[in-house]
């Protein structure tokens, strides 16, 4: 969103005012936070992945308590969910909609599919092999589809990048949620107050170890 | 009417059709590429026939007769039976006449035709790539398409 990146980058030039930190500590704070929970999704299914997110976005499991809700422009997107099998056709369609979003944005690769083609990695000519050959990704979270717990997860993980990234600066190394997050509900227990992710087991889609 | 009763009124009722029963399939018939339009105006319009509705047709691609199979399957709404139609074409330069004219539905269904195993419809009226992108070359349904995304699952 457009006001997002004023924000981020009001703050980055306030920061070199003397004695500006002080005063901009609470206020990044403020900012940071806002922005964390205000994570506005772009509506964007591909595939059976897609399914899920609608799961994960109705009343059950909620996404709105994030502050996430959907948005039909990549304009006014702060995320982008691949949700879905990326085929050849789709990625410069997927490429485009990722540029016309304003910084900060964030791509979470959801399921096999987004992560690295998935179950179509072997024996498919139409499939491109995880969306990160187009557009720099997060997070990626394992699963065919991943629960919506680990989707949870998964948004909770972009939330801790958000609050930690600064306009300009690199951005950090993508986050995996393992499977593990599928086969439990940690997720949800981990959903207030949001805690450290660094304890999360990686895997990947074939369930072995990053480094 | 059943496939054997369709035989013989389709060569009854154009002698040099030499429609033939399939031998893989009980619901289907097989006739030389050069007569299925032929067959299809027949087969919509002939009261005891009435196939008026077109499902779907496919291909079957087989390297080692050098053939395309097509597939045509056809279904009568008004008499509840079915039918389906095999004819081969040369595997190089597969041509055959469009269907579409006889029934609409066969407009889209020939265009996937095209785009998968590279028969060409003659006389369709709109014969573009429908799955894959404009630009894409070969037809990935045929048995020896190889692609540089295409990684075989290792033994
Ligand atoms: S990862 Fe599985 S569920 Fe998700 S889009 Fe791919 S095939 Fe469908």
């Amino acid at each position: 969103m457009g006001l997002m990146g004023l924000l981020n980058k009001g703050s980055v030039y306030a920061e070199r005012l003397p004695g500006a930190s002080i005063v901009m500590a609470p206020v990044n704070w403020g900012i940071d936070n806002a922005q964390a929970y205000s994570m506005w999704y772009m509506l964007f299914g591909l595939a059976c992945c897609a399914i899920e997110l609608m799961a994960t976005g109705s009343s059950r499991y909620d996404f709105d308590r994030l502050g996430m809700f959907y948005r039909a422009s990549p304009r006014q997107s702060d995320v982008m969910l691949i949700a879905g099998t990326v085929t050849l056709k789709m990625a410069p369609r997927v490429k485009m909609l990722y540029e016309q979003m304003s910084e900060p944005r964030f791509v979470v690769a959801m399921g096999g599919c987004a992560s690295n083609g998935g179950p179509f990695y072997y024996d498919s000519y139409s499939v491109l092999k995880g969306v990160d050959k187009i557009i720099p990704v997060d997070v990626y979270i394992a699963g065919c589809p991943p629960r919506p717990e680990a989707l949870l997860q998964g948004c909770l993980a972009v939330q801790k990048k958000v609050r930690t990234y600064k306009l300009g600066q690199p951005r950090g190394a993508a986050i995996r949620i393992g499977q593990e997050a599928n086969a439990s509900r940690l997720a949800l227990d981990n959903l207030v107050p949001p805690r450290a992710f660094d304890d999360l087991q990686i895997l990947d889609i074939r369930g072995q170890k990053h480094e | 009417m059943n496939r054997d009763e369709f035989i013989k009124a389709a060569n009854q009722a154009m002698p040099d059709l030499h429609a033939k029963a399939d031998t893989a399939n009980p619901d289907a018939i097989v006739v030389n590429s050069a007569d299925l339009h032929g067959l299809c105006l027949w087969m919509r319009d002939d009261p005891a026939a009435q196939l008026t509705y077109f499902e779907f047709v496919t291909a079957q691609d087989w390297p080692d007769r050098d053939e395309i199979v097509l597939v045509y399957s056809l279904y009568s709404h008004p008499l509840g039976h079915r039918l389906m139609v095999k004819t081969a074409l040369p595997r190089r330069d597969p041509q055959i006449e469009t269907v579409s004219d006889i029934w609409e539905g066969a407009n889209w269904s020939e265009r996937e035709v095209y785009d998968l195993f590279g028969v060409t419809f003659s006389r369709h009226p709109d014969l573009r790539r429908i799955m894959m992108f404009d630009g894409w070359e070969g037809y990935p349904l045929r048995k020896d398409y190889t692609h540089p995304n295409l990684i075989h699952r290792p033994e």
